[in-house]
């Protein structure tokens, strides 16, 4: 009994290294220690020294002693576990953060596609669990004991068990997510590992130097004692050492508190590859430390119970820093495997035996009644333990203790493979296997326990029952699995977990017609309504949704696939996945990762690519870009006709946003894209040049081409759009000119022809005039006059019209008296019948003046005016108003006619256009009109029906610009 | 996924061979610290080829 050093100073300063370690959690979790280094990788590779238990601190000396370096098996296992990682880890940690997995079970429940897998796999891990967690409880019960062996186990071994309680629910219990990291956790976790190993490292060195002196006197107390280093050196006796590598192999990362820390706990594939070395060099490291205390135990006659020789050690050479220091690197040691287990345990509990029976509150309370489940069920893991505790009543040493879990986890070894690496197992095969091996430890140690014998002599039978039950395992797994072969649903769970591969996939886009009522409706029944919407709101925020109840099918996508993500952190991803599965997809094929959802992910992967992935992806990102920005609307439908592509430049045409189209049917776009494009990707033709489209009012031009994609699995098709709008309309404009053009040089030569006569005309008036004094002759011949120098002047019009191609400069500018020149048509509009017989009102205020040529001006009213009258019925009133604007006059000319046809307005100033029979109209007088009109700088327009309600009538208008007094009236200059 | 069966099988083929190596290796040694310099060597090495690692 170690008398000299108190007891009380001893648990004191375990509480308090406890407690410090609960400080430097709760730092790390507020924010007080820097991100980067509470997330540092190596924080994380150093939380991995978690392996080394009591077992290690104790254990390893009885090996050791008993069978030299056949105690290097325990480290070793583990190095090769890590030195292999990626071959093992890093394949297990993928499949853990792509599917959202936890836990063993729920690795082995996605695999083989079965919740009753993932029961029995919790189940089995608690009980291989219980006898690890006896082993650290049974380490400081016993070192206490060797301090005042009159102290109760039972009650020591209580309180152990509620202050380990309680910080297993202080560390991990405080989210109700269980994918929620633990930063706290992990540095506590890392920080015992350090402190493991330098306290090891620390008491091996002062025993090195201070008991052996050195090199030298190490090597000196050999030579004197050759039975030290022969017991090292020597082979054991029997071969199951090879056992025990395996069983070590698996215990690094098959035990819950390994996997959690590895899987669970871990951000980033880096802290890995950085365990792949650093963890076997903390192992060598601590193994390293083993030789020097053990041949000071040797040299001190102090191995007659190995498992204490720390604190042994401290008491013979009268140290209390010594015994300080050891019982603080087995407190760390113990307590860091109770934590985590404890955390990993209540974890798989609750997701794989309680939730899939109990009903969850409906209640805004359901996220602390979860959490209140898991701290409960922390609870009962200790209880359960210190009840197996009492039971096995000391009767197994530490090493012992050890040999019983690891065996145990072993049989999980054979389906984990299987796993990574056979699609062929079958859910039957690992029942089988399972069930097989365990049976045989199960039976072998209640037998030993039973036995009259004393459990060290049998420990024998350890290593033959452990290799007959795994390689009955592997067997029935093996003939389970081909007598009874995976089903489908099994099969593509199977491929998503084989190393490297993508999981097939039927369709690029999931095609199931799920909406927001029938996600709520789902989740409500399980969760409760409060805490449906609850989630979904959440989800909704996490992806910046619109709040509306009609979400695209990308959307609807992207938040189903967020709430199964954090239900999976919730409930486990068995719940999580029966829950927002519908029926119809339950049914059918594994949901593959869709193509949109899988890009998304991989823009936000792009740092951590590298090698080959990287320019991989990058190559993907060029294209992308490449048909995002290419100036033509890419479409990309699959052999659904759902819509897989819809680039930015069909987002322009269209209106429709490429988040509300991908993934939607094309009859589902909006009218009339789903018609015109539908009616396009259904014809056998491959291009439609300038098909005509109506859209928002206005005519739109587009040309289709369309190629099908026929590779493989992959049918579908590309359509390319591009608009011609514009194309058409410079067409319709040259066409136009050419017309015009060509009118021009028709008008010339009609010009000349017309000249002539007209001359003669004007010559016989004048003779006339002067040949007679009969006054209604003189008139006559007046206007004859007057009219054949109209004529002279349209002819002249038409001349420099033909001459130049459009309307030259304006002769002269002068002030127009709007008034006058509009009387001056209605007086020679009374010359005709028609014109006659109408009344026409000039309403025009006297005093407007615009700046032209009043002759032009005059020919635009004789035109306009007759065009009116020949349109109205006899006795109609034509109305001729005006009014100022800024700085031009708009006049009004409106007749209650029959209007102008919609179709002919686009036309009314084309040259020769005209609705009249033939002969009796030419189809130039609008052309002209507007010709004079454009060589005043201002505009014409019409609006045709004028009187809507009787539907009927016409209006033009005419802008002029208005006459200034200063301004320049000899020229304008025309831009 | 073919080149690391292939890595498999060739691990498979070292574990067979694994309780030899690992006779040689602790138990066969003439100085007590050549197991642990041996382990330091597989350490090196581990870590040389986690650093040249390439991820596809």
């Amino acid at each position: 009994m170690i008398s000299d050093l108190r007891l009380p100073l001893l648990l004191l300063i375990g509480v308090a290294y406890l407690l410090l370690l609960l400080a430097c959690a709760y730092a790390a979790e507020r924010g007080w220690i820097a991100q980067r280094w509470v997330r540092h990788p190596l924080v994380h590779t150093l939380s991995l020294g978690i392996y080394a238990s009591a077992w290690t601190f104790y254990g390893a000396f009885s090996i050791a002693r008993d069978s030299g370096f056949t105690y290097l098996i325990s480290y070793l296992g583990a190095s090769a576990a890590f030195m292999l990682s990626p071959l093992i880890l890093l394949p297990i940690l993928r499949l853990t953060r792509t599917y959202q997995l936890s836990s063993l079970a729920d690795l082995f429940a996605f695999r083989f596609h079965s919740a009753a897998i993932g029961s029995l796999t919790t189940a089995l891990v608690m009980l291989a669990s219980l006898p690890l967690i006896v082993i650290q409880i049974q380490g400081i019960v016993s070192s206490i004991r060797l301090f005042n062996d009159t102290l109760s186990e039972a009650q020591l071994a209580l309180a152990f068990c509620l202050l380990l309680t309680l910080f297993s629910i202080l560390f991990g219990a405080r989210h109700p997510s269980l994918r929620s990291r633990h930063d706290g956790l992990s540095l506590a976790i890392a920080i015992k590992s350090l402190v493991k190993v330098v306290v090891l490292l620390t008491l091996a060195s002062y025993v090195f130097l201070q008991v052996f002196n050195g090199q030298k006197g190490l090597n000196l107390w050999l030579t004197e004692h050759p039975a030290a280093l022969e017991t090292l050196l020597s082979s054991p006796d029997n071969s199951s050492w090879r056992t025990l590598f395996i069983a070590f192999f698996g215990a690094a990362f098959l035990t819950p508190h390994m996997f959690h820390i590895l899987f669970s706990e871990n951000a980033s594939e880096s802290s890995l590859r950085l365990a792949s070395w650093l963890m076997p060099l903390f192992l060598l490291l601590m193994a390293l430390a083993i030789p020097p205390l053990l041949w000071t135990g040797f040299k001190l006659e102090l191995l007659g119970n190995p498992d204490y020789l720390l604190l042994a050690l401290g008491q013979a050479l009268s140290l209390d820093w010594f015994i300080i220091l050891a019982f603080i690197g087995v407190l760390s040691a113990a307590s860091g495997v109770i934590l985590v287990a404890n955390i990993a345990l209540a974890s798989m509990l609750q997701n794989h035996l309680l939730l899939p029976v109990i009903r969850l509150p409906d209640s805004s309370s359901f996220y602390r009644w979860l959490l209140w489940l898991r701290r409960s069920l922390i609870l009962v893991v200790m209880s359960v333990s210190y009840a197996i505790y009492l039971l096995l009543d000391q009767r197994f040493s530490l090493a012992q203790l050890g040999l019983i879990t690891f065996m145990a986890f072993l049989q999980f070894l054979p389906g984990l493979f299987a796993t990574l690496y056979w699609q062929g197992a079958s859910r039957v095969g690992f029942l089988a296997g399972l069930s097989g091996g365990l049976s045989i430890w199960l039976m072998t140690v209640i037998q030993i326990y039973l036995s009259l014998e004393q459990p060290s002599h049998s420990l024998d039978l350890w290593y033959e029952y452990t290799l007959l039950s795994l390689l009955l395992n592997t067997l029935l797994l093996i003939g389970g699995s081909l007598l009874f072969p995976a089903d489908a649903r099994e099969a593509e769970h199977a491929t998503a977990c084989i190393l490297n591969a993508l999981p097939r996939q039927t369709r690029l886009l999931g095609h199931d017609k799920d909406s927001l009522e029938n996600l709520e409706q789902r989740l409500s029944q399980r969760l409760g309504q409060h805490s449906a919407r609850r989630e979904i709101e959440q989800a909704r925020q996490i992806l910046d949704l619109p709040n509306t109840n009609k979400l695209g099918p990308l959307d609807l996508l992207k938040l189903r696939n967020t709430l199964e993500n954090n239900l999976s952190g919730l409930l486990g991803p068995v719940e999580a996945t029966a829950l927002l599965r519908p029926e119809s997809l339950q049914q059918a094929r594994f949901r593959g990762r869709e193509i949109h959802l899988l890009e998304e992910q991989l823009e936000h992967y792009d740092e951590r690519l590298s090698g080959l992935a990287a320019e991989l992806d990058k190559i993907r990102r060029f294209h992308r870009f490449t048909l995002q920005r290419l100036p033509i609307g890419v479409l990309t439908l699959d052999d659904h006709s759902q819509i897989l592509f819809w680039n930015r430049q069909l987002q322009e045409y269209t209106g429709i946003d490429a988040n509300e189209a991908i993934g939607s049917d094309l009859p589902s776009l909006p009218s009339p894209w789903a018609e015109f494009f539908g009616h396009f990707t259904q014809s056998p033709e491959k291009l439609h040049e300038t098909c005509p489209l109506e859209h928002q009012h206005q005519t739109r031009w587009f040309s289709l081409h369309k190629t099908l994609v026929n590779e493989g699995n992959t049918q579908g098709m590309i359509v390319l759009i591009e608009d011609e709008t514009e194309h058409r309309q410079i067409a319709n404009r040259l066409a136009h000119s050419e017309r015009l053009t060509s009118i021009g040089r028709f008008a010339a030569g009609v010009a000349h022809e017309i000249g002539n006569p007209v001359t003669g005309i004007a010559c016989l008036a004048q003779n006339l005039k002067l040949e007679t004094d009969d006054p209604i002759i003189l008139e006559t011949g007046s206007h004859i006059l007057t009219q054949t120098q109209r004529i002279s002047r349209i002819v002249q019009s038409l001349v420099r019209f033909a001459h130049t191609g459009q309307a030259d400069q304006l002769s002269k500018l002068e002030a127009v008296n709007l008034y006058a020149c509009a009387q001056e048509a209605v007086e020679l509009l009374r010359f005709d019948e028609r014109g006659r017989n109408m009344l026409i009102m000039n309403q025009i205020p006297p005093e407007y003046r615009c700046s032209g040529d009043p002759q032009l001006l005059l020919q635009v009213f004789v035109n306009l005016l007759n065009n009116a009258c020949d349109a109205s019925p006899e006795h109609s009133r034509i109305v001729i108003d005006a009014s100022q604007m800024q700085n031009a006059l708009r006049v009004r000319i409106t007749d209650p006619g029959s209007g102008i046809e919609p179709e002919h307005q686009q036309r009314l100033f084309e040259p020769f256009f005209t609705t009249k029979e033939p002969g009796k109209g030419t189809g130039l007088g609008l052309a002209l009109v507007y010709n004079i009109i454009t060589e005043h700088c201002g505009n014409i327009e019409f609006i045709s029906p004028a009187d809507k309600k009787q539907n009927k009538g016409t209006q033009v208008i005419i802008q002029l610009p208005l006459w200034v007094d200063s301004a320049l009236s000899t020229q304008t200059e025309k831009t | 996924m073919y080149p690391h069966r292939l890595l498999l099988m060739f691990l498979f083929v070292a574990f067979l061979l694994l309780p030899a190596v690992m006779d040689l290796w602790l138990f066969s040694a003439s100085s007590w610290p050549i197991p642990y310099i041996i382990w330091f060597a597989l350490i090196l090495f581990t870590a040389l080829m986690s650093h040249r690692h390439h991820d596809l």
